[in-house]
């Protein structure tokens, strides 16, 4: 086995702040990620989990502290609000998912199948469970397929038990490929040896 | 050129510092100006030839418009380094700036109107003048409601400095337009300064009205920034020890 | 590098479609300002017809606002806006689509039925052209800096009073242009010096605008 540290890491975070309005939510935190890793952030509710994956995505600036990120097209990021719009199918949101971040000939039909979310055309995304609309979510992970991080915040919340083990095996398959997983979970993913990262305040 | 002053004094703690020493100053060399203003303007110029007593509200009119557009430049400015780099400080200094300038621009709104009253003979006449100072308490007034309405105290300065600067954009085409509706319109305007030279009796006390309000508005932005500094940094272990030691 | 533009003008046009009759919201509120301002005036006044220009714009104006509400509130609820930020499009370009989609959808029916309300306002041939054509030219400056203004208050509970109020200051040039126009052709002068500032002005608006759309989209909280 290679040494961690003869390969740069995907994702190199030190000495990292965020606050809330003036609160701050952790300080100087410090993270390595490697390919093939898997890392759940833990922490109660409000310690900031949410906010250090969106950190990650690209999505809000650190407070302080430096990162090392690879690009936003390298990364899946599936949050709590997916961005769909509740009005339009499944399959259409995906499609505008997918034309948004570049991928070229994405198999939506097969990834909605894998993924067991309904497909009838006329059938508005809003319209299904919050389960099935975590699963649509899911499915982006099956589309970008040169992703290199997955970050995903509490993927299974709405989820049944035969979904957990999909996305479990969908998991280990992509760290196996050399690919990197984040993620935010409040119970352990069956099948799963994640690296636990505290977040304290 | 050395920039490092700059940075320094763009740190929270060293501008803390730097404010509580200067800013008392500055209060005191405003308030020496404006009573020498006051006192040379009100008093001692001799009254104007044409309109009397009434131009003596230029001591107050003039000056404050002057600060309603300089406040409204250093916000946008402050909102191009809010929007550029993220300056911490420069956060602070555009939400201390709205309120100031607001209450110059409403301030020569209302002296504008009390010359107005026996110049033109009417309280409000749409004069371009008179109309764009209005649109720009509008401007400085959706600044402020937009930086109050949101909580996050970042985000909302980033919003307040988004406005500011493309509200700064605007400014000369509203004036430009306001201008030329107004030439559409031919309304007779006397304009303030029209008049091609002011004596020097009067011009002199009028500079140190200007220069002392402009004095006196930056102190008053700097006690303001100071307390957003404060509040801002509550939780940082210098504000405890700049509260806790005595007074200097 | 447009695909990503092309494909937001896609999702509103089937979001628009989905909606069914909420796209005429904003025509109905035109028509309820407009006659509610005759109503308010003398019938047959005379000055009817010179102070049509004004409510003409007026009215385009306040529908405008009220229809561009929505448009960037439920993309900051939903967390489309966070994917438009992941995107590897430019997010101006991004935000360029969903401002030009906005003009379509809201603004150009809005357009389209003005002449009506100008032959009701009792205008006259020469000015409901020149009226008409600085809608045409203006519209897009008038529609951009709505958008900017519901983008800058998409994430805000209770934007009501503040969007006419961010919105109002920056769009006074495009109305004072835009019936400036019509009244100059209804006193015989020619229109064209309007109209060329009203086109300068929509063409900075759709210069600088997506760009200020794309700062305000970043600042969501999350």
């Amino acid at each position: 086995m290679v040494s961690a540290s003869a390969v740069p890491p995907l994702i190199e975070v030190s000495g990292l702040s965020i606050t809330r309005g003036i609160r701050p939510l952790f300080e100087d935190l410090d993270l390595q990620l490697h390919a093939g890793e898997i890392v759940q952030v833990c922490g109660p509710n409000g310690c900031g989990k949410t906010s250090l994956l969106e950190v990650l995505a690209g999505l809000r600036p650190p407070d302080s502290g430096a990162l090392r990120l690879p690009p936003l097209t390298a990364s899946i990021w599936v949050g709590h609000r997916h961005g769909f719009a509740p009005e339009l199918p499944a399959a259409d949101n995906l499609a505008l998912w997918c034309a948004l971040h570049a991928v070229p000939q994405p198999d939506i039909e097969g990834a909605l199948r894998f993924w067991q979310v309904p497909r009838a055309r006329r059938r508005a995304l809003g319209a299904l469970s919050a389960g099935q609309q975590q699963r649509t979510a899911l499915a982006t992970t099956e589309l970008k397929k040169d992703a290199r991080l997955w970050l995903l915040d509490e993927p299974i919340a709405a989820l049944d038990t035969e979904a957990v083990q999909r996305l479990s095996g969908r998991i280990q398959a992509f760290c196996a490929r050399g690919g990197a997983v984040l993620l935010t979970t409040h119970q352990p993913i069956q099948g799963l040896t994640p690296r636990r990262v505290e977040l304290r305040p | 050129m050395n920039w490092t002053w700059f940075h320094k004094l763009s740190s929270p703690p060293h501008f803390h510092r730097f404010a509580r020493r200067w800013t008392p100053w500055m209060e005191c060399a405003a308030a020496a100006l404006v009573v020498y203003g006051l006192i040379g303007g009100l008093i001692l110029a001799p009254p104007d030839y044409q309109q009397g007593e009434v131009y003596r509200i230029i001591y107050v009119h003039v000056p404050a418009a002057w600060l309603s557009l300089a406040l409204y430049s250093g916000m946008a400015v402050a909102g191009l380094i809010v929007l550029i780099w993220r300056v911490k400080l420069a956060e602070c200094a555009l939400i201390s700036i709205a309120p100031v300038g607001a209450s110059f621009t409403a301030l020569a709104l209302a002296t504008g109107m009390l010359w107005g009253k026996p110049t033109w003979g009417a309280y409000w006449v749409w004069d371009a003048r008179l109309t764009s100072e209005l649109v720009l308490l509008f401007l400085y007034l959706g600044v402020i409601a937009l930086h109050g309405a949101m909580s996050e105290p970042r985000a909302a300065a980033r919003a307040a400095a988004l406005l500011a600067v493309v509200g700064w954009v605007n400014v000369p085409i509203v004036r430009y337009s306001v201008d030329w509706w107004n030439s559409l319109h031919q309304t007779s305007s006397i304009t303030l300064l029209g008049k091609p030279t002011l004596d020097a009796s009067m011009l002199w006390p009028l500079f140190g009205m200007a220069l002392g309000l402009t004095l006196f508005s930056a102190a008053n932005v700097m006690r303001r920034m100071q307390a957003e500094n404060v509040r801002r940094n509550a939780r940082q272990r210098w504000v405890r020890e700049q509260l806790e030691a005595p007074h200097v | 590098m447009t695909g990503g533009a092309l494909a937001i003008l896609r999702r509103e046009w089937m979001l628009t479609r989905h909606r069914g009759a909420n796209w005429a919201q904003p025509l109905v509120f035109f028509a309820v300002v407009v006659t509610a301002f005759v109503l308010g005036a003398e019938p047959e006044a005379p000055w009817l017809a010179e102070a049509a220009p004004a409510v003409v714009w007026v009215a385009l104006l306040l529908a405008l606002i009220v229809g561009s509400e929505r448009a960037f509130r439920d993309d900051a609820r939903s967390g489309f806006l966070q994917q438009l930020v992941r995107s590897p499009a430019p997010l101006p370009l991004l935000m360029f689509g969903k401002l030009v989609a906005q003009w379509l959808f809201t603004a150009l029916p809005l357009v389209l039925v003005a002449p009506l309300a100008m032959v009701a306002l009792q205008m006259q041939g020469e000015a409901v052209g020149a009226l008409w054509a600085a809608l045409w030219v203006g519209s897009p400056a008038l529609s951009m800096v709505t958008g900017l203004g519901a983008a800058l208050t998409a994430s805000l509970p209770r934007a009501g009073l503040l969007l006419p109020l961010c919105v109002l200051p920056l769009s006074l040039p495009i109305v004072i242009f835009g019936s400036g126009a019509a009244r100059a052709a209804e006193h015989g002068l020619s229109a064209a010096g309007p109209l060329y500032l009203l086109a300068s002005v929509s063409l900075l608006c759709i210069c600088g605008i997506p760009f200020a759309c794309a700062a305000a989209a970043k600042l969501q909280p999350t």
